[in-house]
């Protein structure tokens, strides 16, 4: 059998607090078991406050998490251990669900150093300023983002919608392996949607798998994923296929939650 | 205690200099005698002097500060500045006096006076004669007044009536090697009504010798002028630099004072803008980046005066490893400057437990029919920002940097010169790097 992208064994995590003085929190992953193969694509649905985001930013190393138990696995290797720079630059893609802005600086600087700081771990040239700039041309016609939008500082002043462009954009100019979409079409409208659905599908590739979260069957209509699977109170209580996402959109979660495992 | 007395050091040191004074006229000795005593009177500011609670006073005075002798340096000592200057208009001074071979004012209009105070005097002395004083505005501040009775010339610059200078203008002060040496680089400046002039006023020195700098400027815009007023503070790691400055900001004139310190161990500007008559308008921008054991003070005051005044000001600082910076902003708005607007920030960024800050906004206010608004605020880099950053595959330092420089983008980008903007925004990363941190990632 081959190396699956992604496989999540056990996962336990919760709040590490102990940086900035507070208490650790309770447990928010509580034995998340996944298996992403290269090529597929997963959705991840649930209620509010399940731990999906949660479940994304540990994957994409963000401070802040204490993981308690189990370990993950990224083409095989140890992903936890691995700084976040290190996971970006090996393949590892978060869109953001709340992208942060950061004013006075630019985002086409921004963007050329993240290009080229995975363009020289991959062995590749840097890219120079007209290379640069024409890949960022074609890649912001994928996602039909306007030129102004590239010339301002990074996501300084975007609206919802054009925030989660910039982070299709990024995700087209990286070019990874696994991308982890948090909540990309939140907030968008009909015809963003259909945009960056269209962004998304041109990536997929037998190379490059995804896990995307999401409320809403709407974007599955776009992006068919190969897999459902519902995170709640910290643990995956039912995975299945694509058919899945519509029960859930007629039934909601209440019916899972009954059948959750009492916890151990 | 110590017996070192400033005020006896000084008048000493002002009598032992009467030669550099040979052939000045009699009023301008009797100016510098008057500015002299002035300074013995005030005395050097104690700790509990509001104005010097910050930094202390005696640490600056107390000191056997020779003055500076004339000195020459090379055309290549410019270019270890390594600024853009080569092909701009500039007068250079070096230790306070004008260095001609150094200076280079071809392409200035017809009528536009930039030369040394010195070679004023014969004709212009009447012009000159109030303005050599103290500055109505420093009569109280005893290191203006010891700069008036110490420098040994001015740099004087006069836009006239209706004349915009193309070109921007340099006024250098720079200073040559020497341990224990005291400055004085006095700039004047007036822009005559409706006159548009660019300007930037640097200072520096060659080496890292312990020296004072105890700069003074006054400058003019007339009605309806425009003044847009650099200034860079880019001395060396020994310098203490005391700078103050006054404009005085004439009917429907603007003045933009963008006032950039990166340099020097100690440093303290005094920055007083006076919106003088109606419909006067003044920017102060400013930035201050210290790292090790460096302290920045910046004070300014805006004087709104008459009706329909507006100010907008904003002052950012960067602070690292156990540097302190002060920021002492006040603005008063008189009773007879109603219609006056003014804008007050300041923000602080902190990239190391031991910096320091201390932020002062002050407000009086005493006409009624007014808008001002004021903010101060004192921060670290922004942890969900540099998560998005490394997540995008840039390292922890180049991550910190880039924030770093988003941060100092906000005054810089003000720096029209793409080439100085540049030259400031690598000075000051080095100077953080230098720290050991935000290292890296700079172009
Ligand atoms: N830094 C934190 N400190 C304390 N609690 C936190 C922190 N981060 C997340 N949580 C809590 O962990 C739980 C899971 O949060 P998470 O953001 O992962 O949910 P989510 O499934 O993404 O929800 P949503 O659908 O609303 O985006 C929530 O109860 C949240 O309040
Ligand atoms: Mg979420």
């Amino acid at each position: 059998m081959t190396t699956p992208m992604l496989e999540i064994r056990d996962l336990h995590v919760r709040i590490d607090a102990s940086g900035t003085g507070g208490t650790d929190g309770e447990a928010i992953l509580r034995g998340i078991d996944l298996v992403l193969p290269a090529g597929e694509v997963h959705a991840i649905m649930g209620p509010n406050g399940s731990g999906k985001s949660t479940l994304a930013h540990v994957l994409a190393g963000k401070p802040g998490y204490e993981v308690t138990k189990g370990e993950v696995l990224f083409e095989g290797r140890d992903l936890l251990s691995i700084a976040p720079e290190g996971r970006a630059r090996a393949g590892v893609f978060l869109a953001f669900q709340y992208p942060v802005e950061i004013p006075g600086v630019g985002n086409m600087y921004f963007l050329k150093q993240a290009v080229n700081a995975v363009r020289s771990h991959r062995g590749l040239e840097e890219l120079d300023a007209m290379e640069f700039l024409s890949l960022a041309r074609e890649k912001m016609k994928l996602v039909e983002m306007p030129e102004e939008l590239a010339k301002r500082g990074v996501n300084e002043g975007f609206s919802g919608g054009e925030k989660k462009r910039n982070e299709i954009l990024q995700m087209a100019l990286l070019d990874p392996k696994l991308c982890l979409l948090d909540e990309t079409d939140s907030g968008l409208d009909i015809d963003a949607l259909r945009v960056i659905a269209g962004g998304v599908n041109a990536l997929r590739g037998p190379a490059r798998s995804m896990l995307l979260i999401t409320h809403y069957q709407r974007l599955l209509d776009y992006i068919v994923p190969d897999h459902v699977h519902v995170l709640a109170g910290g643990r995956i209580v039912k995975s299945g296929g694509k058919e899945l996402a519509r029960e859930l959109e007629d039934k909601g979660y209440g019916w899972l939650q009954a059948m959750r495992a009492p916890a151990g | 205690m110590s017996t070192f007395s400033p005020e006896r050091h000084w008048a000493e040191a002002f009598a032992a200099a009467a030669d550099v004074r040979a052939g000045e006229p009699p009023w301008l000795e009797a100016t510098r005698k008057g500015a002299l005593a002035r300074f013995a009177e005030l005395g050097v500011p104690a700790r509990k002097h509001e104005e010097w609670k910050y930094t202390r006073a005696e640490r600056i005075a107390n000191h056997p500060w020779q003055p500076a002798a004339a000195a020459s340096i090379g055309a290549e000592a410019l270019d270890e500045l390594e600024l853009p200057v080569a092909a701009a208009p500039r007068l250079v001074f070096v230790n306070g006096r004008l260095a001609p071979d150094l200076s280079r004012l071809d392409g200035l209009p017809p009528g536009v006076v930039a030369t040394n105070a010195g070679a004023l005097l014969p004709r212009d002395g009447a012009w000159l004669e109030p303005r050599l004083d103290v500055p109505v505005p420093f009569t109280d501040r005893a290191f203006a007044a010891l700069a008036v009775a110490m420098a040994p010339d001015a740099a004087v610059v006069r836009i006239p009536r209706d004349v915009s200078v193309e070109a921007t203008l340099w006024v250098l002060f720079v200073s040559a090697p020497g341990e224990d040496v005291a400055a004085s680089p006095r700039l004047i400046v007036e822009a005559e009504p409706g006159a548009g002039l660019r300007l930037v006023e640097l200072h520096a020195s060659l080496g890292a010798s312990r020296q004072l700098h105890n700069a003074l400027t006054e400058i003019v815009a007339g009605a309806a002028a425009s003044v847009e007023h650099l200034r860079l503070q880019l001395e060396g790691a020994g310098t203490t630099h005391v700078a103050h400055v006054h404009a005085r900001v004439a009917r429907d004139a603007r003045y933009a004072s963008r006032t950039i310190a990166l340099g020097a161990e100690l440093s303290r500007l005094d920055l007083v803008v006076t919106l003088a008559e109606e419909g006067a308008e003044a920017t102060l921008d400013g930035l201050y980046v210290a790292a090790q054991t460096q302290h920045h003070e910046s004070r300014t005051c805006v004087d709104h005066q008459r009706p329909h005044g507006t100010s907008r000001e904003l002052y950012k600082g960067v602070l690292a490893g156990r540097a302190r910076g002060v920021f002492s902003g006040k603005v008063l708005v008189r009773k007879d400057a109603q219609k006056s607007s003014a804008e007050q920030k300041n923000e602080n960024l902190l990239l190391s437990r031991d910096a320091e800050v201390d932020s002062k906004p002050q407000l009086e206010i005493e006409a009624d029919d007014v808008r001002c608004t004021h903010g101060s605020t004192i921060g670290q880099l922004d942890e969900d920002a540099l998560f998005y950053l490394r997540a995008r595959g840039l390292d922890a330092p180049a991550a910190r940097a880039l924030l770093v420089r988003g941060f100092l983008g906000e005054i810089l980008a003000g720096v029209e010169d793409e080439a100085l903007r540049e030259s400031l925004e690598a000075r000051a990363l080095a100077t953080l790097s230098r720290a050991g941190v935000a290292a890296g990632g700079a172009p």
